[in-house]
């Protein structure tokens, strides 16, 4: 059994700026819930579609253990989304960094994104080691840029060769930087 | 009173081995068998008690219990010879035949035991639990009797001297009985085992037609009855049969406030309103309850197969939207009854083509099903694309079923179900390796679904890829041990179903016969497991239960798997014997234009595959022994099957439950038909045919049985009353129209749009003369668009049929010709050569 948790019910559609415009028809349901050997294939199946390139087994292999850092959203008992972080202690100090944050196209603007930042955002500030939550976005990905300023979280330097060890795709190599401050 | 055991025979032993003999019961009940057999020995080692024939029957009765039958069945017999005049030996004489299922022998030896000790009350239990396993209603009730007078102060006793003339229809004196046992058993306060007694009578005073009286009696007792919903049924049943309608309305508009989705309680309710026939008045009765129940199904579901038309749209448009936002996986299989008219197909057809315009032209980020001007949810397109690709599917066209799995799948590729449906297109196409790799890929997605493996575990044994299956169950059955072993311990029918059937198709006949018998083992476990509720049932007075189970059990061989079994072992048993050839594994794997020495060379091949199987099934038996101590589940060898003498005994076998009981399918009767003629059994074959002609008397398959029928019955020569009941029935059957070629001929004429039944008039006639035009007619048939069911399923029984022989003499060309033909018409079925193009490495 997945272990799941309702989230938001009766759905409105929203404009870019997360506004809501007209309501969604029906009992729309978002749920979160684990990621598990039994459905990590459909993690991978998600991530195919969004991303422009493929994650690597050893992502894979890392991601099924992390509980719960790790969220897959249903909508209406679909996985459509997911969330995937891990705690960085490079540094001195303590981050939640995002590895893998992403909604399928056609279910944006319906809140989900909202709902899976919602959760990160309470995993780190129930950890009082975690001061920061980061993550990196493609230099071209305004969409996303807008979507993590408006939840707080602040651009900051531009690393160039970020996506440089991905396999020969044709995009831009670069990422900007992005940091929410939980604590001090 | 028989002296105690040990003692009651011609031969007593002295108090030392006494001692030891008493002993010897005692391990036996507390199933310390190895002790109870070491002090068996112990007596035995006595020269004057070697062959001591109570001692002998113990240590039977221990070796029975360890599996160990066939030495146990000689130590009884040796124990009986010794010492006929000890109830002792006669009862476990009967015992260990009883679990060699010897149940005649059993009864008798328990009868002769009782002779010898008259009041013995174990004997007289066994006794009539054999006897009620039989159904030896009188027996049992004289046992019964006996009981009572025996232990008159066990309720048990009682309950089952009521029972018993239940069971004989002597339903005043079972009455009888009853109120005087409840006399005598007032319950103080809530009493769980009364409310059952009280359900139980009202069960007896129902089948004794006193209806009256039986709601009289409920409603008196009302207070005593623990189970409400049974009450209310019963009650509501009770006043239809008196004819108070307005009252039993009620009751079923109660219940179906408590079980809105209750299919049983609308057909109730529908007879009540007598409005069986008015459409209208019917249909107002569904909407009014629909009102009444808004959030049920049911009335909803049951109105749509009611209307047609504008009406039917309308409906269907307010029953599918909301399905289709939610992804109810139950839509398509609600839609399904109404497949059988093709104008309501039209209907659906047109309702989703009208939805997937307005998705493409509004775009399905803006587009709303409804006028209220709320905005579909995303799923929504995702399963109207899958209710698409299921309707397609369903009338056969795969191209567009393909298309819109693909949009689904391009909308959601997260969905499990999008690869579950694509895999199912694909097996109906006949396209079974990529069926069973996209199931595959579907179970990968969800790993700990069960439904989802077994369906891969299915979809690989119909792509042929056997061990892969076996693989794949595995993740769901006990570790260390093999899927199908597991699954047979499980009664998992399906597998042994779909294993035998896999097996066939690779000619492995052995195999798929073995599967088959494992079937019939399994319905005769389920009979044998009866034994333990004729007790239990006593005790716990779960009796209206209880007398269902037996009449359940009664007909039991009537169930669609064991009609499956039967089916593939009896049409292997008449290959057996019409193509003996094809027994031979290699055979079936030579194909045309193979050289000498390619054959040489497979044939060694499969040799050595076959030792290196055997090699390995015996290790395994090995290590089960080693392992469990004794075998479990069915022993039953397929190589052993196949080498039997009379094929057409094994095949009877099977028919004699199908035909005995009544079957559903007309099939049935005609394979029954087959073997009977064969075994010259007039009578049986006339049964066969007549009670299939009650069910459907055009049926193709049933045809060709009464065209060889007719061709048969000249030849056949009978007196008596045999031969009248022939003749009457011959004019039942046939009327006045006793001649083959005509019965074939007006069949021909009656059905020429339908290809099941071309084919069944070209098998008919190629069974009396010889004619190749019938080649062509069939050829010709294969592509008239006006020729119905020319499904691939028909097609792949034409090409099985003439490489049986059944159609007559064809030539390479013509075989040539069909299989381009069904090529053309179905291209992605494996079977005609067709499929999808196989990446190269695979190929090599």
């Amino acid at each position: 059994m997945v272990a799941v948790e309702t989230v938001s019910e009766g759905l409105r559609k929203l404009d870019v700026n997360g506004k809501p415009i007209r309501k969604v028809a029906g009992n729309a349901r978002v749920v979160l819930g684990d990621i598990t050997p039994h459905n990590i294939l459909q993690l991978k199946a998600l991530h195919n579609a969004i991303f422009p390139f493929n994650y690597n087994d050893k992502f894979y292999t890392e991601v099924r253990g992390s509980g719960e850092l790790t969220r897959l959203a249903y909508f209406n008992d679909v996985v459509v989304g997911a969330v995937t972080c891990r705690i960085n202690n490079s540094t001195d100090k303590k981050s939640l960094y995002i590895m893998t944050f992403g909604v399928l196209p056609v279910y944006r603007q319906f809140g989900i994104g909202t709902e899976l930042i919602n959760y990160t955002l309470q995993l780190a500030e129930k950890d009082e080691s975690i001061k920061t939550i980061s993550l990196h976005v493609h230099i071209d990905n305004q969409l996303a840029l807008n979507f993590y300023k408006k939840h707080g979280f602040e651009q900051q330097e531009l690393v160039e060769n970020y996506y440089e060890l991905l396999p020969s795709i044709d995009m831009k190599h670069e990422a900007y930087s992005l940091v929410k401050k939980i604590r001090d | 009173m028989a002296p105690q055991p040990g003692q009651s025979s011609n031969h007593p032993l002295p108090a030392k081995e006494l001692g030891c003999f008493k002993k010897i019961i005692k391990s036996y009940e507390q199933k310390q068998y190895k002790a109870g057999l070491k002090l068996a020995k112990q007596i035995m080692s006595n020269p004057t008690y070697a062959e001591h024939g109570e001692t002998l029957a113990m240590k039977g009765l221990i070796l029975n219990s360890m599996g160990k039958t066939a030495e146990a069945q000689d130590c009884v017999k040796r124990g009986l010879k010794a010492d006929l005049g000890s109830y002792v030996c006669w009862h476990v004489y009967g015992l260990v035949q009883r679990t060699e299922k010897k149940y005649d022998e059993a009864l008798k030896a328990y009868k002769r035991a009782l002779m010898l000790d008259k009041d013995n009350v174990t004997i007289l239990r066994d006794l009539s639990l054999l006897q009620i396993q039989l159904r030896d209603y009188e027996g049992y009730l004289a046992s019964k009797y006996d009981f009572l007078r025996l232990r008159g102060n066990q309720k048990t006793s009682w309950i089952g001297y009521i029972v018993a003339h239940h069971l004989v229809k002597d339903y005043d004196k079972a009455l009888g009985v009853m109120e005087e046992f409840i006399k005598n058993n007032k319950p103080d306060g809530y009493d769980f085992e009364h409310s059952e007694l009280i359900l139980y009578q009202n069960m007896i005073l129902r089948e004794a037609g006193r209806f009256k009286d039986a709601l009289h009696a409920l409603e008196q007792n009302s207070t005593h009855i623990a189970d409400r919903v049974a009450y209310q049924e019963i009650r509501g049943t009770l006043l239809m049969e008196l004819g108070h309608f307005e009252e039993a309305q009620k009751v079923w508009k109660q219940l179906l406030d408590r079980n809105p989705e209750s299919l049983e309680y609308y057909n109730q309710l529908e007879a009540c309103l007598r409005i069986n026939g008015n459409e209208k008045d019917k249909l107002k009765m569904y909407d009014d309850l629909a009102k009444r129940f808004p959030r049920a199904a049911a009335p909803r579901r049951l109105a749509l197969y009611m209307v047609e038309g504008e009406e039917l749209r309308t409906r269907l448009h307010s029953w599918i939207v909301p399905m289709i936002r939610k992804g109810a996986p139950s839509l398509f299989a609600s839609l399904v009854p109404l497949y059988e008219f093709p104008k309501k197909v039209e209907v659906i057809e047109t309702l989703i083509n009208e939805f997937v315009k307005k998705m493409d032209d509004e775009g399905y980020n803006n587009v709303s099903l409804e006028e209220n001007g709320e905005i579909e949810p995303p799923s929504t397109a995702l399963w109207l694309y899958v209710l698409a690709a299921q309707h397609f599917d369903r009338v056969g066209n795969v191209q567009l079923a393909l298309n819109y799995i693909e949009r689904a799948y391009q909308h959601t590729p997260t969905l499990v179900e999008n690869l579950m449906l694509k895999a199912r297109i694909y097996k109906h196409a006949g396209e079974y390796e990529e069926a069973a790799r996209l199931m595959d890929e579907a179970q990968s997605l969800d790993t700990a679904d069960r439904y989802i493996n077994g369906k891969c575990g299915k979809y690989l044994l119909r792509a042929g890829r056997l061990e892969e299956a076996e693989k794949m169950l595995s993740k769901f059955t006990r570790e260390g041990e093999k899927a199908s072993s597991h699954l047979t311990d499980m009664q998992c029918l399906w597998h042994e179903i779909e294993c035998g059937k896999a097996n066939r198709s690779l000619n492995k006949y052995g195999e798929a016969l073995r599967r088959a018998h494992h079937v019939e083992f399994h319905f005769n476990t389920m009979i044998e497991d009866q034994y333990d509720f004729h007790s239990y049932c006593m005790k716990k007075m779960t009796l209206s239960a209880y007398v269902k189970l037996l009449r359940l059990e009664d007909v039991i061989w009537r169930n669609n798997y064991y009609y499956q079994a039967a089916k593939l072992a009896i049409k292997i048993y008449l290959r057996m014997l019409d193509r003996p050839e094809d027994m031979n594994e290699q055979n079936g794997l030579i194909r045309d234009g193979m050289s000498e020495n390619e054959i040489k060379k497979m044939k060694k091949k499969l040799k050595k595959q076959k030792e290196l199987e055997e090699e390995a099934k015996k290790k395994e038996k090995e290590k089960e022994v080693k392992e469990e101590g004794l075998q479990r589940g069915p022993q039953i060898d397929g190589e052993q099957l196949l080498k039997t003498a009379k094929p057409l005994e094994d095949a009877a076998k099977f028919c004699q439950h199908l035909h005995v009981l009544g079957t559903q399918h007309v099939t049935g009767y005609a394979l029954c038909a087959e073997v009977y003629r064969r075994k010259n059994k007039v009578l049986l074959v006339l049964k066969c045919l007549n009670e299939g002609s009650k069910l459907d008397s055009q049926h193709p398959l049933l045809h060709i049985q009464k065209v060889k029928f007719l061709t048969y019955w000249p030849t056949v020569e009978l007196n008596g009353v045999v031969k009248d009941t022939a003749e009457d029935l011959v004019k039942t059957i046939f009327g006045n129209e006793t001649d083959a070629k005509n019965l074939n001929e007006q069949f021909k004429i009656a059905n020429q749009h339908s290809f099941a039944h071309r084919l069944a008039y070209a098998e008919a006639r190629s069974s009396y003369e010889a004619d190749s035009s019938l080649n062509k007619w069939l050829l010709k048939s294969v592509e008239d668009e006006t020729v119905n069911g020319r499904s691939l399923k028909m097609l792949i029984k034409l090409r099985d049929g003439i490489e049986y022989g059944k159609y007559g003499k064809w030539s390479s060309e013509e075989i040539t010709e069909l299989k381009r033909l069904a090529h053309l018409k179905y291209p992605l079925s494996i079977e005609f050569g067709g499929g999808l193009a196989k990446p190269k490495s695979e190929t090599e």
